[in-house]
């Protein structure tokens, strides 16, 4: 087929389940000491203290910034256990001995409306520092580096698209709070000076319209507006999320910023509503587990740091198929393999897609042109692929392989079952040498 | 908690689910688009078209294979095998696609040739087409030039004489358009005989195929289903076809309206004249065949529109004032030649830009200058 890819069509045992459940709290919980991006930490607290929710408990230490790691839960800090991450790092974590109460720490002060009213960019963005927020979308980028810049924003979007195939936890999370995620963009547009807020999510979810608009009544004046945007997949990616929006086109290696935009997931949108409006951190995300190598695939409202292998054994397990696993966090274009079990909930797992493998065979490359069609950011994939193939440097440099967004597309779509992405990726390194 | 059977986990690059579709469907398509005509020259030309395919498809399909016998050598490892296992080593390496990309190109030589070709002209021609056009580059995606036409060139070239397009037998009885024995297409009519030649040449007929010409290209109508069929699988890109297709007609309209103009033709009829060199000849079969061929073609958009469009004005151009009546392989395998450089990495992108844009339209005006200069002063048309 010689065509555009640009919807994912997913066998019908890999559709999601939508109904949720609340998963119990976990006995032992796990905080990432070191994680992705972060390769190093100090520690504030002793094994056998007390700790409460919302206590900073020690600061990760990243390439050029630093968070303070905030426990979840409250109980008693047992000591250092090495576990997964979900991009596959061995990462040191901190054992937490659950104690059910749920104390408050001190530390979190709820603001009232006056003191959020007069709150300035600097302190939202001291307060995103505090709070170690991060892009939930996946990135786990600091957020507080976006507010930094000194460019005037006038739009701020909020990317509630989740174009993977079969994932619905922002979806979730925009069912059962639209009205903080509304307070959540008042509170940025407010800091930042912006006129309008969208809050983008796909047409085809309907019963989020009609949530917001229903929260959105007697919010006229306020410039937050609830925005449709296409179902085609990358639509969640930051440039095409915005140029659905505001119309406005970011060009390659340009930051939205400089067009007068800002992008936030919703559910960093979430977090920062309750670090300003409460002091409290991210307690909890909607984690699906699903995929056909799971007895009962569930949809789990889940607490940071539970250990991802009590949620598998409350769907009952792994199907016994004979089949090896493929464990995929995230959905099935983006996410990635790990090679245990052993991962924590981070806050930005909300996903684990387990599939039986199914081995695809490559045929030689026919040339179809699908990939070049389906590229969203108009890259010739099959012309990297045979430049990475040759080793020949300046010619996969003047194809610009960086402005790849890893969408996976160009893998979908070629016919000859080539894994084109992996091309472009081993691109990028070798243009980067 | 219960405890979990563990998981055997493994681990792959991302994306993990792909597009229900594969190349070898992409290649059965063609084939189940081929059919009709398939049918229609074996009801035609029965035991010739036995003769051309029978020797076509097993020459191809058995150069293929052992072109993989030899491409799946055993990697040197120091130990002696035997030949048995030598053997099981590299027939693993067939696939699918080994066998069917051959039977398409086979396919389509065949019905490019006529149907009195001699048994080893077929024989030549499939060998050299698919050896020296496709196998030599490295198999199926790696070959610049389309084997078919290959093929069907040297056969056309080398054989000649020997072939006569035959007459079709619902035309038995009937005196034929053109003097048989000068062994010659309607084209080759207009070629030879000029326009008073063929003026009388009914389009329906040429339409229906009731017309003598090589075996899978006189059908128009079967070759339009075909075409129907391949876009609705989205098996060709219908840029390639379509912009090859509006060059072709755009062209020639200017071009009778030249000749009309001119005054160089008696009782010139310019409709009649567009009609017939859109519907004789190889033009609708390569379009839909041969050009859209995904291995030879380039890959980007603007790429795969500058190409259809050069093959067209080849194709044109080469009607017109070369003494060859045919020109769409030879359009085909020069298009072919420039793909390389249309996907040339330091100009090939997948938008239009302004040079690309100001390169068609120079390529335009150049090829209308050159049909008014020939038509004018050239003296070929008569």
């Amino acid at each position: 087929m010689i065509a555009k890819a640009r919807h994912i069509e997913l066998p019908a045992v890999l559709l999601s389940h939508q109904e949720l459940e609340e998963a119990p709290l976990p006995l032992f919980v796990f905080l990432a000491g070191t994680n992705g991006r972060c390769a190093s930490y100090t520690l504030d607290v002793k094994e056998g203290d007390h700790v409460k929710i919302g206590d900073k408990l020690g600061m990760r230490k990243g390439p050029f910034f630093e968070q303070p790691i905030i426990s979840t839960v409250s109980g008693t800090y047992l000591g250092i256990e090495k576990h997964l991450h979900h991009t596959g790092k061995t990462c040191d974590f901190l054992k937490i001995q659950n104690d059910f109460q749920d104390e408050l720490s001190s530390l979190c002060h709820e603001r009232s409306e006056e003191e959020i009213a007069s709150l300035t960019k600097d302190d939202v963005l001291n307060i995103m520092k505090d709070m170690a927020l991060v892009g939930l979308g996946g990135s786990s980028f600091p957020s507080y580096v976006k507010l930094q810049g000194e460019h005037d924003i006038h739009t701020i979007v909020i990317n509630g698209v989740e174009c993977e195939p079969s994932l619905a936890s922002d979806h979730r999370l925009m069912l059962e709070h639209p009205h903080e995620i509304i307070e959540g963009v008042k509170y940025l547009m407010k800091a930042v000076g912006a006129k309008e807020g969208k809050i983008c999510a796909k047409w085809i979810y309907k019963d989020l319209e009609s949530t917001f608009s229903s929260a959105l009544a007697g919010e006229e004046g306020s410039g937050v507006s609830y925005c449709q945007v296409y179902n085609f997949y990358p639509q969640g990616w930051e440039v095409a999320c915005i140029k659905s929006a505001t119309g406005i086109e970011v060009e390659s290696g340009h930051l939205p910023a400089e067009y007068g935009v800002l992008e936030y997931n919703v559910a960093t949108i979430y977090s920062l509503y309750l670090a300003i409006r409460y002091g409290t951190p991210l307690l909890e995300r909607y984690v699906q587990i699903h995929g056909d190598g799971v007895v009962n695939p569930k949809f789990f409202k889940v607490r940071i740091g539970t250990p991802i292998q009590d949620l598998v054994a409350l769907c009952g397990g792994y199907t016994d198929s004979g089949k090896k696993k493929r464990l995929i966090f995230g959905g099935p274009m983006m996410g990635n393999t790990v090679n245990s079990d052993d991962v924590i909930c981070s806050p930005t797992v909300t996903s684990l897609l387990v599939l039986d493998e199914a081995p695809y065979k490559a045929d030689p490359c026919v040339r179809c042109g699908s990939c070049v069609y389906s590229c969203p950011t108009h890259l010739m994939p099959v012309l990297i692929a045979s430049a990475v193939k040759a080793g020949d440097k300046a010619k996969v440099k003047s194809l610009h392989p960086e402005r790849c967004v890893e969408c996976g597309l160009c893998a979908y779509a070629c016919t000859s079952h080539i894994n084109v992405t992996e091309f472009v990726r081993r691109a990028k390194r070798i243009a980067k040498l | 908690m219960s405890e979990m059977n563990p998981v055997r986990s493994l681990q792959e690059p991302s994306p993990h689910v792909r597009r229900r579709d594969s190349a070898s469907i992409m290649m059965l398509d063609v084939i189940l688009a081929l059919l009709p005509l398939l049918i229609f020259s074996f009801i035609i030309y029965r035991l010739d078209a036995l003769k051309v395919f029978g020797i076509s498809i097993p020459t191809m399909l058995l150069a293929e294979w052992v072109f993989v016998m030899i491409k799946g050598k055993m990697p040197y490892d120091g130990m002696k095998h035997s030949f048995q296992e030598k053997f099981l080593y590299a027939i693993k390496s067939y696939t699918p696609l080994n066998a069917l990309a051959p039977l398409v190109s086979a396919l389509i030589y065949g019905m490019c040739l006529p149907a009195s070709t001699s048994w080893y002209g077929v024989f030549i021609g499939a060998l050299c087409g698919i050896v020296f056009a496709k196998l030599v580059f490295g198999g199926t995606g790696h070959n610049i030039f389309n084997p078919a036409a290959v093929g069907m060139l040297i056969t056309r070239l080398s054989f000649s004489s020997s072939m006569t397009y035959s007459p079709i037998y619902w035309t038995e009885g009937t005196s034929p358009i053109i003097d048989i024995t000068t062994g010659g297409t309607v084209l080759s009519g207009i070629s030879s005989g000029g326009y008073s030649s063929i003026a009388d040449i009914s389009l329906l007929d040429l339409f229906l195929g009731k017309t003598q010409g090589a075996m899978g290209e006189v059908c128009k109508v079967l070759i339009l289903v075909g075409l129907l069929y391949l876009l609705l699988r989205q098996a060709i890109d219908w840029r390639i076809t379509f912009t090859y297709i509006g060059t072709f007609t755009a062209l020639m309209a200017i071009a009778s309206i030249a000749i009309a103009s001119s005054g160089l033709v008696d009782n010139f009829n310019a409709w009649h004249f567009i009609g017939f060199e859109f519907l004789s000849g190889g033009m609708l079969f390569g379009a839909t065949f041969m050009l859209t061929d995904p291995v030879t073609s380039p890959v980007t958009k603007p790429g795969r529109y500058m190409y259809a469009l050069i093959a067209g004005c080849l194709t044109v151009i080469i009607r017109l004032f070369s003494s060859s009546p045919e020109g769409v392989g030879y359009s085909i395998l020069l298009a072919n030649l420039l793909t390389p450089a249309l996907d040339y990495p330091k100009w090939a992108s997948s938008r239009w830009t302004w040079k690309k844009a100001l390169l068609v339209g120079g390529i335009i005006f150049a090829v209308i200058l050159v049909l008014l200069l020939g038509i004018y002063y050239g003296g070929k048309i008569s």
